[in-house]
């Protein structure tokens, strides 16, 4: 019965209403936003592959007619494209995944700092209004429909005076407020449900995407509830039904906008990242250093003698490894400072548990800052790893052969499982806290 | 009662509303936050930027005899710099590169992205006084106005206002001019404050520079007078504050957090940007597309030019010749290709303003991003200037190998004296009518929502005039 006339009010909410039908609108945004990222990467890891098929022909057919060839073949035409796995969930939450590359070439010529390189063509423009993907819709445009489905769950009753009727047929509070938590909960719920499962089936068939998206629905269950949890706990207070919705609102904006955007601000500043700029004058410096005059630009052009050739690249070489080695602790200093801003913001984001929510949706996405970091570092040491094979080559003049190129290294990479272990416990318990909290301030409402 | 006290009045009960009078002393203290931040980060960018350059200069010219297209490799770096006005609005700067390497064979896109050092994957825009302006404080406001009419209906005091003898439009314009003048307090300071630091970090500011930043200032002016004109409307037209209140914050996250949002997806479905392996890939494929005999043309176009037979004879270097031809034929398809891109830019652009029915706040951060030297407009104009630079001290060194380099080729070595005669690179910013023709559509779009606004206001109030209680 109770369930009966609380869903028909609320049907006949208009708020009810309207907030069903924005959720319903952005969570359409979301969807096409996420498909159109998913396209994008797909595509553009297809295209990458088929590249590197035609490159690898191509150049196995230049080793093989090397043979009757004057001219060696050289080890630094060699070249592969490293592209990282696609981020399970990356339609449901874009993450770094907007701006990182997923990809880069190495060869011989390529140096570390120079990785990653001539790639920024996204536009900024775009860049900078933001994202609107599933995961955004959980952490920022939920909560606050959920505020205003839930501001007035029991205040509004208690300042129109009905609460003591209600309460007359329905029984306890918390029986009632259970069944409207239910039903609100609910006009929520499903919408996010269906996106999701329609991203998963519209998305590829790859190991683990299915149980991440599991996972990615249960982090994001217990972020809603902590945030009902919350509404359920001011609803208990002695409040009117107007002040339950600014503090809900004011709390809704000082945890998902003002303490994220100051936390992240606070990183840097904390562990404030080298300097870019000085990354690249030290390898100039060191480069103009290493070499006195140099044609490494253009071996071909350097003549047509294999030997002046061959000389010319070892040169090359020489010059490239004694740049990496000056280079080399900078960019390990980068990359330490941003594990170092990685690994404060994982400490002080338990100060918003939106942030917390947020950060934990990017790892189960696989679209975290760590995530790319690890793929810079492992690109870096594959390149490492492919001169180290072919440097010797260099060192000794040797002619390059099919079985060198088949003996190369391999790019192969995979990011180690999200370790949300903590932040799962965080939000279950600040959940069951909030709750306990209004339960028992329920428990001893008395409508006199 | 008169309007100066009327206003009075509603100063005093939003004095004594302790929780907007937190919410505010907080914005404000953000604020505050933002701008000092703001201030040292474009300081310290642009001691970092000045430090480069000089160093890089330092290199530039101590490199020795060298060949001079082999220093056309190394080349020089462009970095954009930013100007005082950046402190109030970062715009595009974070996700934009800042600087370009300008070495031969090659268009290189700007590096070195600030957002790419972020140590958060969760994005709610960038830190700054203009974010502060844009996405906060209208909540505050709209917190503020929600009860501006609701709440003296709700109370039964209307009927009290009604009986000294103002009309209910007179009330309604009253309360508007008081919400108006709260925001005011509350905004301009805050507008006064970032400007001041910009001032500071300008030194002696040019008149141009103080036009840009009071109209920086004027274009807020214009997006709180919008807001409070919504605001108030809503409050008349909503049965109770807390109801007031929900709509206003409904319209704040579709106007403020959705609409820019869904511009830029709608943006990257009608023209999508390209992958970057794609772009230069398309560069490959168009430089495929010259004849393959291009290259004995052009020497033989050269020994024809020379009267000679022999490329040994001739009284320049081939290379030196070969390899500025060959700059050309890049120039070609560079052209093309970033000429593509930019027009995938200005499709996207158009198609984020499809969302001007639905809210303003994408107008304004164009505008806001304009004035303060930090939209595409001036990311591309850096990027623009860096590729002329480039030719031009691309062809002045293989020009010296082509005139000095005779019987050499590779061989040939210039020295410092050539360094020296390199210029450096210096940015120049969009010219006023070039920004302006650039912004005119998001002008034209906040002053339709000002008209919007004013129109909805006069709805609210004629509502008033015939059910005021």
């Amino acid at each position: 019965m109770t369930w009966r006339i609380e869903a028909r009010r609320l049907l006949r909410e208009r708020l009810a209403v309207a907030a069903l039908v924005v959720l319903v609108l952005v969570c359409s945004l979301a969807l096409a936003s996420g498909r159109s990222v998913l396209a994008t990467q797909l595509d553009g890891r297809a295209a990458l592959a088929a590249d590197q098929m035609q490159e690898r022909k191509g150049f196995l057919e230049q080793l093989q007619k090397a043979e009757a060839d004057a001219v060696p073949t050289l080890p630094n035409g060699a070249r592969f494209q490293v592209v990282a796995p696609l981020p399970l969930l990356v339609d449901f939450n874009v993450g770094r995944a907007a701006f990182e590359n997923y990809s880069t070439g190495v060869s011989m010529r390529v140096r570390q700092d120079g990785l990653f390189k001539r790639t920024q063509f996204d536009n900024a423009e775009l860049l900078a209004r933001g994202r609107l993907d599933l995961s955004t819709v959980v952490v920022v445009v939920v909560p606050l429909l959920l505020i205003g489905l839930g501001y007035g769950l029991f205040t509004a009753d208690r300042d129109s005076g009905t609460a003591k009727l209600i309460l007359a047929q329905a029984g306890s509070p918390i029986g009632l407020l259970g069944v409207r938590s239910v039903l609100r909960l609910g006009i929520v719920v499903v919408p996010i449900a269906v996106t999701a499962a329609a991203l998963l089936l519209a998305g590829p068939s790859i190991e683990g995407r299915f149980s991440a998206a599991g996972t990615w629905l249960l982090v994001a269950g217990l972020g809603l509830l902590a945030w009902w949890a919350l509404i359920l706990l001011v609803n208990s207070m002695r409040l009117s039904a107007e002040t339950s919705a600014l503090f809900l609102v004011g709390i809704w904006g000082l945890l998902v906008f003002a303490v994220p955007a100051a936390l992240t601000a606070a990183a840097g500043l904390a562990y404030p990242p080298p300097s870019r700029l000085e990354l690249i004058t030290t390898a100039r410096a060191t480069e103009v250093g290493a070499s006195t005059d140099y044609e490494n630009d253009h071996p071909g052009m350097s003549g047509e003698d294999a030997a002046a050739i061959q000389a010319s690249v070892l040169k090359s070489y020489r010059i490239s490894r004694t740049v990496e080695g000056a280079i080399t602790p900078l960019i390990d200093n980068f990359e330490r400072r941003q594990a170092q801003q990685a690994a404060f913001v994982s400490r002080v984001q338990y100060l918003s548990p939106p942030l917390v929510l947020a950060e934990t949706l990017n790892k189960v996405a696989e679209t975290d800052a760590t995530r790319f970091l690890g793929f810079r570092q492992a690109t870096r040491r594959h390149l490492a790893n492919i001169k180290n094979s072919l440097g010797p080559l260099v060192e000794r003049g040797q002619r390059m052969t099919v079985a060198d190129y088949d003996r190369l290294p391999t790019f192969s990479w995979r990011s180690a499982p999200a370790a949300i272990g903590a932040a799962l416990a965080y939000l279950i318990a600040i959940t069951l806290g909030l709750l306990a909290v209004a339960l028992m301030r329920y428990r001893r409402i008395r409508l006199g | 009662m008169t309007t100066l006290s009327f206003s009075r009045k509603e100063f005093v009960i939003f004095a004594r509303d302790r929780r907007l009078l937190l919410s505010a002393i907080f914005i404000a203290a953000l604020a505050l936050t933002a701008v000092i931040t703001g201030f040292g980060q474009v300081r310290s960018y642009e001691r970092d930027r000045l430090t480069t350059e000089a160093r890089d200069m330092r290199t530039w010219l101590g490199q020795g005899q060298r060949n001079p297209h082999t220093a056309a490799h190394l080349s020089m770096w462009a970095l954009r710099p930013l100007s005082a006005p950046a402190v109030l609005d970062p715009g595009v700067f974070p996700y934009s590169g800042a600087a370009i390497w300008m070495e031969a064979h090659s268009q290189n896109p700007a590096r070195n992205r600030p957002v790419e050092d972020r140590p958060s994957g969760f994005d709610v825009g960038q830190f700054s006084l203009a974010w502060v302006l844009q996405t906060l404080l209208p909540l505050v406001i709209m917190v503020i106005a929600a009860g501006a009419v609701a709440r003296e209906r709700e109370q039964g005091t209307f009927r009290l206002l009604l009986a000294s003898g103002r009309t209910p439009r007179r009330i309604a314009v009253d309360k508007l001019r008081s919400v108006l003048a709260i925001t005011a307090l509350l905004g301009l300071p805050l507008a006064a404050l970032g400007i001041g630091a910009a001032l500071v970090m300008a030194g002696v500011p040019t008149a141009a520079e103080l036009v840009r930043l009071l109209l920086w200032a004027a274009s807020y002016v214009v997006w709180f007078a919008i807001l409070a004109l919504i605001a108030v409307s809503v409050s008349i037209f909503a049965r109770t504050t807390a109801v007031a209140i929900l709509i206003l914050i409904g319209l704040w996250l579709t106007a403020v957090f959705i609409a820019p949002r869904a511009g830029a997806a709608l943006a990257d479905v009608v023209a999508p940007t390209p992958a970057a392996d794609r772009f230069w890939a398309g560069v490959a494929a168009d430089l495929e597309k010259f004849p393959p005999d291009i290259a004995e043309q052009f020497e033989a176009s050269v020994l024809k030019k020379y009267g000679v037979s022999r490329k040994e004879d001739l009284p320049v270097s081939f290379a030196g010749l070969q390899l500025e031809w060959g700059e050309g034929i890049g120039h070609q398809v560079f052209d093309a290709s970033y000429g593509r891109l930019n027009a995938t830019y200005l499709r996207q652009r158009s198609a984020m303003r499809w969302v001007a029915p639905i809210s303003p706040l994408p107008a304004l951060q164009n505008l806001s991003m304009a004035l303060a030297g930090t939209d595409m407009l001036h990311q591309q104009a850096f990027n623009a200037q860096a590729e002329v630079h480039r030719r031009v001290v691309v062809k002045m060194l293989n020009d010296d190998m082509a005139a000095n380099g005779r019987g050499q080729d590779f061989d040939y070595k210039a020295g410092a004296e050539l360094w020296r005669r390199v210029p450096t690179f210096a940015y120049r910013p969009p010219t006023a009518r070039a920004i302006i023709a650039n912004i005119w559509p998001d002008v034209l779009i906040v002053l339709a929502w000002l008209g919007v606004a004013g129109l909805i206001f006069g709805a609210a109030a004629r509502r008033l005039e015939k059910s005021p209680a």
